[in-house]
Protein backbone atom coordinates (compact mmCIF):
# COMPACT_ATOMS: atom_id res chain seq x y z
CA UNK A 1 0.00 0.00 0.00
CA UNK A 2 1.57 3.41 -1.27
CA UNK A 3 2.29 5.79 1.71
CA UNK A 4 0.96 8.89 0.53
CA UNK A 5 2.38 11.04 3.06
CA UNK A 6 3.21 14.80 2.56
CA UNK A 7 6.72 14.65 3.23
CA UNK A 8 8.84 11.43 2.53
CA UNK A 9 12.92 12.67 2.07
CA UNK A 10 14.91 14.16 4.21
CA UNK A 11 17.06 15.43 1.47
CA UNK A 12 14.46 15.93 -1.22
CA UNK A 13 15.56 17.99 -4.48
CA UNK A 14 12.26 19.10 -5.25
CA UNK A 15 8.47 19.80 -3.93
CA UNK A 16 5.68 19.64 -5.93
CA UNK A 17 2.10 19.97 -5.28
CA UNK A 18 -1.33 18.78 -6.89
CA UNK A 19 -4.05 21.32 -6.28
CA UNK A 20 -7.36 20.09 -6.26
CA UNK A 21 -10.58 22.41 -6.46
CA UNK A 22 -12.11 20.93 -3.65
CA UNK A 23 -9.12 23.00 -1.46
CA UNK A 24 -7.12 19.24 -0.78
CA UNK A 25 -3.78 20.01 -1.61
CA UNK A 26 -1.03 17.04 -2.20
CA UNK A 27 2.17 17.65 -1.28
CA UNK A 28 4.88 15.48 -2.70
CA UNK A 29 8.89 15.35 -2.25
CA UNK A 30 11.09 14.68 -5.35
CA UNK A 31 14.67 13.20 -5.79
CA UNK A 32 16.45 13.71 -8.63
CA UNK A 33 18.87 11.00 -10.29
CA UNK A 34 22.10 11.76 -10.23
CA UNK A 35 23.11 10.58 -13.64
CA UNK A 36 19.83 11.55 -16.19
CA UNK A 37 18.98 14.18 -13.70
CA UNK A 38 15.21 12.86 -14.00
CA UNK A 39 13.05 13.98 -11.04
CA UNK A 40 10.13 11.41 -9.58
CA UNK A 41 8.26 11.70 -6.63
CA UNK A 42 9.18 9.78 -3.47
CA UNK A 43 6.28 7.11 -2.67
CA UNK A 44 7.31 4.57 -0.21
CA UNK A 45 5.92 1.13 -1.17
CA UNK A 46 5.80 1.95 -4.56
CA UNK A 47 7.53 -1.25 -5.34
CA UNK A 48 9.73 0.85 -8.23
CA UNK A 49 13.04 -0.47 -8.65
CA UNK A 50 15.95 2.78 -7.86
CA UNK A 51 19.38 3.00 -6.78
CA UNK A 52 22.28 5.00 -5.60
CA UNK A 53 25.97 5.76 -7.21
CA UNK A 54 28.20 5.12 -4.35
CA UNK A 55 30.64 7.50 -6.78
CA UNK A 56 27.86 10.23 -6.94
CA UNK A 57 26.47 9.64 -3.92
CA UNK A 58 23.11 10.14 -4.37
CA UNK A 59 19.81 8.00 -5.67
CA UNK A 60 19.85 6.92 -9.55
CA UNK A 61 16.27 6.60 -10.65
CA UNK A 62 16.77 3.26 -11.84
CA UNK A 63 17.95 0.06 -13.81
CA UNK A 64 19.03 2.11 -16.24
CA UNK A 65 20.42 4.72 -14.40
CA UNK A 66 22.53 2.44 -12.24
CA UNK A 67 24.67 0.77 -14.16
CA UNK A 68 27.78 2.45 -15.34
CA UNK A 69 28.06 5.72 -13.28
CA UNK A 70 27.89 8.62 -15.26
CA UNK A 71 27.20 11.74 -14.01
CA UNK A 72 25.20 14.39 -15.61
CA UNK A 73 28.10 16.60 -16.06
CA UNK A 74 29.85 14.47 -18.00
CA UNK A 75 26.43 13.79 -19.99
CA UNK A 76 25.66 16.87 -20.70
CA UNK A 77 29.40 17.27 -22.47
CA UNK A 78 28.95 13.89 -24.09
CA UNK A 79 25.95 15.26 -25.95
CA UNK A 80 28.03 18.86 -26.83
CA UNK A 81 30.90 16.83 -28.00
CA UNK A 82 29.26 14.13 -29.99
CA UNK A 83 30.29 11.39 -27.72
CA UNK A 84 28.86 8.51 -26.74
CA UNK A 85 25.94 8.93 -23.70
CA UNK A 86 27.68 6.42 -22.04
CA UNK A 87 31.50 7.63 -22.70
CA UNK A 88 33.78 8.54 -19.35
CA UNK A 89 37.17 10.13 -19.70
CA UNK A 90 39.68 7.79 -18.29
CA UNK A 91 42.14 9.67 -15.81
CA UNK A 92 44.97 8.00 -14.04
CA UNK A 93 47.56 9.18 -11.64
CA UNK A 94 51.72 8.02 -11.51
CA UNK A 95 53.56 8.48 -8.12
CA UNK A 96 56.86 8.75 -9.86
CA UNK A 97 56.21 10.03 -13.08
CA UNK A 98 59.21 12.35 -14.50
CA UNK A 99 57.53 14.73 -16.19
CA UNK A 100 55.14 16.02 -13.70
CA UNK A 101 57.16 15.19 -10.84
CA UNK A 102 57.89 18.28 -8.83
CA UNK A 103 61.43 19.68 -7.58
CA UNK A 104 61.34 20.54 -3.91
CA UNK A 105 60.43 23.91 -2.79
CA UNK A 106 64.29 25.85 -2.34
CA UNK A 107 64.57 28.02 0.61
CA UNK A 108 66.93 30.92 -0.26
CA UNK A 109 68.89 32.19 3.13
CA UNK A 110 71.32 34.71 3.31
CA UNK A 111 74.74 34.35 2.04
CA UNK A 112 73.52 31.52 -0.51
CA UNK A 113 74.16 32.75 -4.34
CA UNK B 1 27.57 33.81 -14.90
CA UNK B 2 24.60 35.35 -13.29
CA UNK B 3 22.02 34.05 -12.15
CA UNK B 4 19.28 35.07 -14.57
CA UNK B 5 15.91 33.31 -15.09
CA UNK B 6 13.19 33.28 -17.04
CA UNK B 7 9.43 32.33 -17.91
CA UNK B 8 7.24 31.60 -20.36
CA UNK B 9 3.61 30.93 -20.95
CA UNK B 10 2.39 28.55 -23.62
CA UNK B 11 -1.07 26.77 -23.57
CA UNK B 12 -2.61 24.29 -26.36
CA UNK B 13 -4.81 21.38 -26.96
CA UNK B 14 -3.55 18.52 -24.94
CA UNK B 15 -3.99 14.87 -27.05
CA UNK B 16 -1.56 12.11 -27.96
CA UNK B 17 1.88 13.63 -28.31
CA UNK B 18 1.34 17.52 -27.92
CA UNK B 19 4.04 19.59 -26.65
CA UNK B 20 2.61 22.54 -24.66
CA UNK B 21 5.67 24.59 -23.76
CA UNK B 22 9.54 24.39 -24.66
CA UNK B 23 12.97 26.00 -24.39
CA UNK B 24 15.12 25.78 -27.42
CA UNK B 25 18.94 25.46 -25.46
CA UNK B 26 21.80 27.99 -27.35
CA UNK B 27 25.40 26.75 -27.82
CA UNK B 28 26.42 29.20 -25.43
CA UNK B 29 24.28 28.39 -22.39
CA UNK B 30 23.09 25.35 -20.45
CA UNK B 31 19.42 26.34 -19.31
CA UNK B 32 18.06 24.38 -16.45
CA UNK B 33 14.61 24.07 -15.86
CA UNK B 34 13.36 24.47 -11.93
CA UNK B 35 9.91 25.50 -11.52
CA UNK B 36 6.65 24.65 -13.80
CA UNK B 37 2.44 24.88 -13.71
CA UNK B 38 0.53 22.90 -15.21
CA UNK B 39 -3.41 24.21 -15.32
CA UNK B 40 -6.64 24.04 -17.38
CA UNK B 41 -9.02 27.36 -17.41
CA UNK B 42 -11.80 25.40 -19.39
CA UNK B 43 -15.16 24.66 -17.40
CA UNK B 44 -14.25 22.08 -14.86
CA UNK B 45 -14.64 18.31 -16.21
CA UNK B 46 -13.44 15.11 -15.43
CA UNK B 47 -10.74 14.24 -17.42
CA UNK B 48 -7.32 12.56 -17.61
CA UNK B 49 -3.87 13.56 -18.81
CA UNK B 50 -0.38 12.42 -18.53
CA UNK B 51 2.27 14.97 -18.37
CA UNK B 52 5.92 14.77 -19.00
CA UNK B 53 8.94 17.18 -18.91
CA UNK B 54 10.92 15.60 -22.07
CA UNK B 55 14.37 15.98 -23.62
CA UNK B 56 14.31 16.46 -27.22
CA UNK B 57 17.32 17.24 -29.73
CA UNK B 58 15.19 18.69 -32.76
CA UNK B 59 13.64 21.60 -31.62
CA UNK B 60 10.60 21.09 -34.47
CA UNK B 61 8.15 23.80 -35.43
CA UNK B 62 5.92 25.78 -32.65
CA UNK B 63 2.82 27.74 -33.38
CA UNK B 64 3.64 30.78 -31.57
CA UNK B 65 7.49 31.77 -30.40
CA UNK B 66 6.81 33.50 -26.69
CA UNK B 67 9.21 35.91 -25.39
CA UNK B 68 10.87 34.43 -22.85
CA UNK B 69 10.28 36.90 -19.51
CA UNK B 70 12.77 37.62 -17.54
CA UNK B 71 12.78 37.82 -13.44
CA UNK B 72 14.83 40.70 -13.12
CA UNK B 73 13.76 43.48 -15.59
CA UNK B 74 17.34 44.45 -15.48
CA UNK B 75 18.58 41.08 -17.15
CA UNK B 76 19.03 40.62 -20.70
CA UNK B 77 16.89 38.76 -23.12
CA UNK B 78 17.00 35.00 -22.83
CA UNK B 79 19.24 33.38 -24.83
CA UNK B 80 16.27 30.33 -24.97
CA UNK B 81 14.19 30.12 -27.47
CA UNK B 82 10.71 29.42 -26.40
CA UNK B 83 8.04 27.86 -28.18
CA UNK B 84 4.06 27.19 -27.81
CA UNK B 85 0.66 27.19 -29.54
CA UNK B 86 0.11 24.23 -32.52
CA UNK B 87 3.44 22.78 -33.13
CA UNK B 88 3.76 22.09 -36.94
CA UNK B 89 6.29 19.29 -36.35
CA UNK B 90 6.64 18.31 -32.37
CA UNK B 91 10.21 18.21 -31.18
CA UNK B 92 12.02 15.07 -31.97
CA UNK B 93 12.01 14.12 -28.44
CA UNK B 94 14.73 11.06 -26.98
CA UNK B 95 13.69 8.12 -26.30
CA UNK B 96 14.30 7.26 -22.27
CA UNK B 97 15.00 10.73 -21.72
CA UNK B 98 12.39 11.64 -19.90
CA UNK B 99 12.59 14.39 -17.17
CA UNK B 100 9.34 14.61 -15.01
CA UNK B 101 5.98 12.44 -15.14
CA UNK B 102 2.86 12.75 -13.70
CA UNK B 103 -0.96 11.64 -14.73
CA UNK B 104 -3.51 14.70 -13.87
CA UNK B 105 -7.43 15.39 -13.86
CA UNK B 106 -8.18 18.26 -15.62
CA UNK B 107 -9.96 19.86 -12.11
CA UNK B 108 -6.36 19.60 -10.68
CA UNK B 109 -3.12 22.19 -11.38
CA UNK B 110 0.07 21.07 -10.79
CA UNK B 111 3.03 22.99 -9.46
CA UNK B 112 6.87 21.63 -9.66
CA UNK B 113 9.64 23.34 -7.69
CA UNK B 114 13.53 23.12 -7.05
CA UNK B 115 16.47 24.81 -6.25
CA UNK B 116 18.00 26.29 -8.90
CA UNK B 117 21.42 23.79 -8.06
CA UNK B 118 18.85 20.80 -8.85
CA UNK B 119 17.64 22.52 -12.04
CA UNK B 120 17.46 20.03 -15.41
CA UNK B 121 19.62 21.29 -17.68
CA UNK B 122 20.24 20.88 -21.39
CA UNK B 123 23.07 20.97 -23.33
CA UNK B 124 24.79 23.79 -24.80
CA UNK B 125 23.77 22.63 -28.38
CA UNK B 126 21.17 24.22 -31.03
CA UNK B 127 17.99 23.16 -31.03
CA UNK B 128 18.33 21.07 -28.10
CA UNK B 129 16.10 22.09 -24.97
CA UNK B 130 13.17 20.29 -22.87
CA UNK B 131 9.24 20.29 -23.74
CA UNK B 132 6.25 20.17 -21.42
CA UNK B 133 4.21 17.60 -23.13
CA UNK B 134 1.10 15.37 -22.84
CA UNK B 135 1.74 11.84 -23.35
CA UNK B 136 -2.18 10.76 -23.37
CA UNK B 137 -5.17 12.39 -22.50
CA UNK B 138 -9.15 11.35 -22.55
CA UNK B 139 -10.05 15.13 -24.14
CA UNK B 140 -8.57 17.72 -26.26
CA UNK B 141 -9.12 20.60 -23.98
CA UNK B 142 -6.79 23.85 -24.04
CA UNK B 143 -4.53 23.66 -20.74
CA UNK B 144 -2.01 26.22 -19.94
CA UNK B 145 1.57 25.77 -19.13
CA UNK B 146 4.09 27.73 -17.67
CA UNK B 147 7.55 26.90 -17.24
CA UNK B 148 10.90 28.56 -16.26
CA UNK B 149 14.82 28.30 -16.33
CA UNK B 150 18.08 29.50 -15.20
CA UNK B 151 20.66 30.22 -17.66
Amino acid sequence: MPDRRAFTARKSKGYGVIMDPDGRNVEMDFLQCVHCQAVWQVQPGSGRERGFCMRCNGPTCGPECSGKCVPWEQMLKNWETGKPDDFMPVQAAFANNPITKKEPPKIWVPGDP
Amino acid sequence: MGCRTYGIYGSGAVGTDKTMVAGVSATTIRPGVFEFVIGCAAAPADAASNWRLHRFTVAGTSGSAPTPEPDDPADPASLVTGGSGVYGAEPTYTAGKILFQISLNQRQSFHFATLIEYAMRAPATAANGWGLKTLASTVTTTHECFLKWQE
